[in-house]
């Protein structure tokens, strides 16, 4: 796979390892031999390990790479990069990542990176499951194509549905670019930037919106972009709002701009008008049966009507080790009764929907990723991108349904809920209620889409239900370990 | 002399009130009666009383003084020892480096060995002549522990032949500054228990309590490995007690029938929902001893047990404990067992995605083991909890191994997934959050409390020590993950307890260990970056 690849294009990392190489040989037997059992995947890891390759038992997952014009140029590096050092990053970014914790590139990045960072600079459309790294891969490399001799004009434009998302995204370009002199964000935001003045930041982040109305009131000086990033971009080109804006925004810079595209999911009518969006783009896809993160244990719980869902709701939280939890819920009145009765119960939760202004539900959010709140109730606002990364527990309290009279269910919203758990290739859970013939069907169809195998969960037994709990987390963890999935060694986000 | 006035006119302004009273009723009738007397005497007594704290105070001062000056003069002491310490870290460090080159390839760079012998010898004579024959005991060891260092791991934390690396710079420093006997602790490596010597001396910079840890350490690394035993013993103990206790719940007209999953799982809500927010964590603190309490009043009557088989060492009753009996009710042993577990596990869901969630459950931990009614024989039972932390976290207690070998992860803590490992990734977030777990219950500011500190802060030390002075051959990522998480956030208690010695032993952790980095070793620089990070909000360390 691309792990050979980058072996042949840099030999000189195959060499330092070398020296390790009769360490590592014999565990790699024994490996073999342990697997030889059931899980016969499990080998490759080995393998790989003992050549000293990108790491121990990195997990992998099939992707598509179709690479435009490589035939033409044969010297395009084609490589995933597996340390930081392999990707050239400047020297602040690299210490920047290292502060955080982040150790090695993740694959997204690893093989996004080296695309994006190369000359001429070329579009860019990746698709990467959720909680893989794909903020800080496009934030790495905006922070390495602007150039911060010239800290206040207007260097890379970062486009993003949400302003929960815009302001996470400002959140991860500081702290990945911490150790950056003259490092200067402005947040296009509804009510951030003062109005008449112009941008005076390297670094523009905002919602689709009111960077069109700064760029129309010659707020934003465009002539200098060189770097277009449009996060959670399926849902930017294809709601008509924000896929007009957003045409509109394109429209008004300069031709040659870098334009990258990332996103979990890309449904195909979206992927048509990508490929208009940023023509000639590098293309990093997964296959559709990838795309919900393995290492996230799915199931679900039947509950006898629509009163008992509560308690049930209260009890799952002694069935495992909880760090913090989103529970996701139709409507604003139901979030917040469960709200009342959770602080009954001694948890600290936050209710977070349309009810609240911009600034608070700025406020809320950050209460939960302080973990001063460690429950969230959420209608769909925050559905997308929003990275906690100690989330270990998705609640679908209802089932995400969307057209007319919530007739069908909604598959794409389904997997961004539980996307919030199970970032970087940590124990996730998801538990989704359903309680009648409308809600059953519903989800099942959503697991026959994604071929998810839901598992149900019986509460008759709470001493049975956490057993089962148990199982279900271990077996899914040590498929992750193997399988085609998003668990890889890597994390983003705001950290 | 007017300076010898003082005593006198101070004398007589001391006396003035009394004595004028005295005088003018010299000549009155009264003079000689009992009253005047009394009075004169009371006077008197004043007086003596005054002179003699005058006296008291200014002797005070006068010591205080001195100390200040001693302390003053340790100062200046410790940063030269620290400077002459960290040339010959850094010479020390070059000279492994090359040596690390010449041994493990010959063929790629056939040139450089040749080159390289020759500057050890250049720096060494420079610098600090006692170095020149450290390097070379130090390669003898350094070798063989990289080739097969899997045959070494398991009892890596006992082995004091790679310490012998460091020792003769440090001995041979000492006597330079006898002041510093602290540096025995830092520069010898594969030692944790050499703290031990170092606390005397640091007395007036280290909280005084902390006899308990010096004497389980004191005794050297088979005292360590003893402490290991005993906690794999105990737990095994309580591996069977939940056995045990789960098997018997189940049994029909059992009285813990569906009681003890109830407990459990309220036990592991609650530590759930502690947070950092000021009083907030009342209602799930008291839920949890509640539990306790009831476990422990026989609420749900359980079998007695004998609690020796869950504490390190022998105890024998003691006055006012209110636990004195060989045994305690098992169901509370197994509910105290159940909040060790939750506590860890939380550490590593938690903690390891956002390491701040551990500080709230090291204060819960902290406030559980040290209530009296949870002692045995008036002391905590904490061993329980340390057990099983040995079990995923051994690095705190200075276990070493190489991360690329079977025997190393095992020693490491590495966890398995079936047959397979957990990826790097999924051990690197455990250790983070144990990291900062282990930081956030060794850590804790007892001396406003009545309480005593359950696990004091010598075990911070111990473990960090164990770390730092890991030989290099035996460093691995691990090392430095743990090492960065028990320090992030936790740097300012640890200088508050240990002052000076703490500044060097966190320059040594941020500065110096990651030096020793084997290639590629990420954390190693994401363990530099934070000491930049830590210089910005005005930590220095260099």
């Amino acid at each position: 796979m691309a792990d050979l690849a980058s072996r042949i294009t840099k030999p000189a990392d195959d060499a330092a390892p070398a020296s390790e190489a009769p360490a590592a040989e014999a565990p790699a037997a024994t490996d073999a031999a342990a697997a030889e059992t059931p899980v016969g995947d499990a080998q490759n890891d080995g393998a790989v390990e003992s050549l000293g390759g990108s790491g121990l038992q990195e997990p992998g997952y099939e992707v598509e790479i179709t690479l435009s014009d490589l035939q033409q140029n044969e010297s395009t590096p084609f490589h995933s990069a597996t340390t930081w050092e392999d990707i050239g990053l400047r020297e602040e970014l690299h210490k920047g990542l290292l502060a955080l914790n982040f150790l090695k590139p993740s694959k997204v990045q690893g093989k996004s990176l080296p695309l994006m960072l190369s000359n001429p600079p070329t579009n860019m459309l990746a698709q990467s499951q959720s909680g893989t790294g794909k903020t800080a891969a496009f934030v790495t490399a905006i922070l390495s194509r602007v150039d911060f001799s010239n800290p206040d004009q207007p260097q890379a434009l970062a486009l993003a549905p949400s302003r929960e998302l815009a302001r996470q995204i400002e959140e991860v370009i500081r702290a990945i670019g911490h150790f950056v002199q003259n490092l200067k964000i402005a947040p296009a935001v509804p009510g951030a930037l003062p109005r008449g003045e112009p941008v005076r930041s390297a670094v523009v982040v905002g919602t689709p919106g009111t960077v069109m109305d700064i760029i129309r009131r010659r707020q934003l000086d465009v002539s200098q972009l060189k770097v277009l990033v449009l996060d959670e971009a399926d849902n930017m080109l294809d709601q008509q709002g924000l896929g007009d804006q957003c045409m509109r925004v394109k429209g008004m810079l300069p031709k040659t701009i870098q334009t990258l595209l990332f996103s979990a999911t890309f449904p195909e009518k979206v992927l048509q008008y990508a490929n208009k969006f940023a023509p000639n783009a590098h293309s990093l896809k997964l296959q559709r049966s990838d795309l919900t993160v393995k290492g996230i244990s799915q199931m679900f719980i039947d509950c006898p009507n629509d009163t008992t869902k509560y308690d049930i709701l209260c009890r799952l939280y002694g069935l495992m080790t909880i760090g913090q939890s989103v529970i996701f819920v139709k409507t604003r009145e139901s979030a917040n009764e469960i709200q009342r009765r959770m602080v009954g119960d001694g948890h600290k939760v936050s209710a977070l929907h349309a009810a609240f202004d911009g600034s608070e539900r700025d406020e809320l959010l950050a209460k939960f990723r302080s973990g001063e709140s460690k429950v969230l109730i959420a209608t769909n606002v925050i559905a997308r991108g929003i990275d906690v990364s100690s989330v270990s527990m998705v609640i679908n309290y209802d089932i995400p349904m969307k057209g007319r009279g919530d007739t069908e269910p909604d598959t794409e919203t389904y997997l961004h809920r539980i996307g919030r758990t199970g970032r970087f290739g940590r124990v996730g859970v998801s538990i989704s209620f359903v309680y009648d013939k409308k809600s059953y069907d519903a989800l099942s169809s959503i697991a026959t889409h994604y071929g998810i195998d839901l598992v149900k969960l019986d509460t008759d037994d709470w001493d049975e239900a956490e057993e089962r709990v148990k199982d279900v987390i271990k077996k899914n963890r040590a498929q992750a370990a193997y399988a085609p999935s998003a668990t890889d060694p890597q994390k983003t986000g705001a950290a | 002399m007017t300076r010898s006035s003082p005593p006198t006119s101070r004398r007589s302004l001391l006396l003035s009130s009394p004595d004028r009273r005295f005088l003018s009723s010299f000549l009155g009738e009264d003079r000689n009666t009992e009253c005047s007397h009394r009075d004169a005497l009371e006077a008197a007594q004043a007086e003596h009383d005054r002179v003699r704290e005058a006296a008291i105070r200014a002797y005070q001062l006068h010591e205080l003084e001195l100390e200040r000056k001693r302390i003053a003069e340790a100062e200046l002491k410790e940063k030269q020892r620290l400077q002459v310490e960290a040339q010959i870290a850094a010479e020390e460090l070059r000279l492994r480096e090359l040596k690390a080159k010449t041994i493990p390839k010959p063929p790629p760079e056939p040139p450089s060995p040749r080159v390289e012998p020759p500057p050890p010898p250049k720096p060494a004579p420079a610098k600090a002549p006692a170095q020149a024959p450290a390097p070379a005991a130090a390669k003898p060891p350094t070798a063989p522990t990289l080739g097969p260092p899997a045959a070494s791991t398991a009892n890596a934390a006992l082995k004091a032949a790679p310490s012998t690396s460091i020792f003769p710079p440090a001995a041979a420093k000492q006597n330079a500054a006898p002041a510093n006997p602290f540096q025995n602790a830092l520069s010898k490596p594969a030692q944790p228990n050499n703290v031990a010597p170092s606390q005397p001396t640091n007395g007036a910079l280290t909280p005084a309590k902390q006899p308990a840890p010096v004497q389980s350490v004191s005794n050297g690394q088979a005292a360590n490995q003893e402490l290991i035993n005993r906690y794999t013993e105990i737990h095994q103990e309580l591996k069977k007690l939940r056995k045990n206790l789960v098997a018997e719940s189940k049994v029909p007209g059992s009285p813990m029938k569906g009681k003890l999953g109830a407990y459990r799982r309220e036990i592991r809500v609650s530590i759930g929902q502690l947070t950092g927010t000021k009083g907030a964590n009342a209602q799930p603190t008291n839920k949890i001893m509640a539990a306790l309490r009831d476990a422990l009043e026989g609420k749900v009557p359980s079998p007695p047990i004998d609690v020796s088989r869950y504490v390190v060492g022998q105890r024998e009753p003691v006055q006012d404990a209110l636990h004195n009996d060989l045994t305690m009710p098992s169901l509370f042993v197994y509910l105290l067992n159940i909040c060790a577990k939750s506590i860890i596990s939380q550490f590593i869901n938690e903690g390891g995605a956002n390491p701040k969630s551990a500080d709230p459950i090291g204060v819960f931990t902290a406030q559980v083991f040290s209530t009296k009614e949870f002692m045995w024989r008036g002391q905590p039972l904490i061993d329980i909890m340390m057990s099983k932390f040995r079990v995923v976290c051994p690095v705190v207690f200075g276990s070493r191994g190489n991360d690329r070998t079977e025997r190393g992860r095992i020693a490491l803590g590495w966890k398995k997934d079936g047959p397979s490992w957990i990826t790097e990734q999924s051990h690197n977030d455990r250790m983070t959050g144990l990291g900062a777990g282990f930081a956030a219950v060794s850590l804790r500011d007892f001396s406003k409390s009545a309480r005593t500190n359950p696990y004091p802060p010598t075990n911070y030390w111990v473990a960090l020590a164990g770390i730092v002075n890991s030989p290099v051959g035996l460093i691995s990522n691990t090392q430095y993950v743990v090492l960065r998480a028990m320090i992030e956030g936790y740097e300012q208690r640890f200088l508050n307890f240990y002052g000076n010695a703490g500044l060097a032993a966190l320059r040594l952790a941020l500065i110096e260990f990651p030096k020793k980095a084997p290639e590629h070793a990420a954390a190693a620089g994401s363990l530099r970056a934070l000491a930049e990070v830590l210089r910005e909000s005005g930590l220095v360390l260099t």
